[in-house]
């Protein structure tokens, strides 16, 4: 994901990044202009300890910043440089400026892709909780494979988001689909809306 | 695990972690509430038994600790505290409430960096 951050170019990975990505990062990086903000969540943590050119001399400008829980759940070491621990909270605020006096969905969370394991599917709960607690206007729009983190061992966190009204949860539905456990039954046109309607759009 | 890191509550030998968890939440009990709570110079009033009972509800039921937010309106809804902020459990728990509960109610170290 990128996201504009005032004029700060923000990327933000929660997935091994690809040449797409990292010629982005590049592209923000050959700009005259503040350096750009990379935050590394989940999956894309497990990156931090291969081999690459993440941290390549030319990429040596931008500000990496990781999410410091990801990183504790896969390391017992300190964080190196010139990676930098943060937090979720701090960053959604960052990237998603307070815009609760506009109308129509203020964040939505994009949830299309099955949890890999029981720690994604935390770390995809985890952005939305994150915004939660800053109370902002969230929206969690679950579709496709994403549905599967609404079922099974593990689902029960995202309870939460109901039984304490921290998020709206919309989940696209066909006619002849099974019903799914939580969440608001939305057909893919109203889906398609929350979309263009969201102040931010977070493809988690 | 050094044995000075270690709690002894009616004889028993309670196994903590660097941060002070208990290893096994199994051997938690009010007593090693209580204990790891004067170990820490702390004396636990009711309305840390509320928040320490409400955080081992939450994470029984969702699997984590709950969000702030979410303390601060139940402890608004369930106690008489009907002004309860973040200032209240900050007070209550200075070194953050949600992380101390958590020490408290025998429940591992929040991962979260929520």
């Amino acid at each position: 994901m990128i996201a504009a951050s005032g004029s700060v170019a923000a990327f933000w990975w929660r997935l091994r990044p690809g040449a797409i990505e990292l010629a982005a990062l590049d592209a923000a990086l050959a700009c005259d202009g503040p350096r750009p903000a990379v935050f590394l969540q989940g999956r894309a943590v497990d990156w931090l300890s291969e081999p690459t050119g993440l941290t390549a001399p030319r990429r040596a400008g931008a500000d990496w910043q990781v999410c410091i829980g990801s990183w504790r759940r896969r390391n017992s070491e300190p964080l190196p440089a010139p990676f930098r621990p943060a937090t979720l909270a701090r960053w959604i605020d960052r990237i998603c400026p307070d815009r609760s006096d506009r109308p129509g969905p203020e964040l939505v969370f994009d949830v299309g892709r099955a949890p890999v394991d029981g720690r994604d599917r935390i770390e995809t709960l985890e952005p939305i909780l994150a915004a939660a607690s800053l109370d902002r206007d969230v929206t969690v729009l679950v579709h496709g494979q994403g549905r599967d983190h609404l079922a099974g061992p593990g689902s029960e966190a995202w309870d939460q988001l109901a039984d304490f009204e921290l998020a709206a949860l919309a989940v696209v539905c066909a006619a002849d689909d099974p019903r799914p456990r939580l969440g608001n039954l939305i057909g893919p046109e109203r889906a398609a809306r929350l979309r263009d309607e969201a102040f931010k759009l977070v493809t988690l | 695990m050094s044995a000075q890191s270690d709690l002894i509550v009616d004889g028993k030998r309670i196994a903590l972690d660097d941060d002070g968890h208990l290893v096994a939440s199994s051997d938690w009990s009010e007593a090693v509430g209580r204990a790891l709570a004067e170990r820490a110079g702390l004396r636990l009033d009711d309305r840390h038994w509320w928040l320490i009972r409400f955080v081992r509800d939450h994470h029984a039921r969702y699997g984590m600790p709950p969000l702030m937010r979410v303390v601060i309106r139940a402890m608004r809804e369930q106690t008489d505290q009907a002004d309860a902020s973040s200032r209240t459990l900050y007070r209550m728990f200075p070194e953050g409430p949600i992380r101390e509960a958590c020490r408290y109610a025998g429940l591992p170290r929040p991962e979260s960096c929520i």
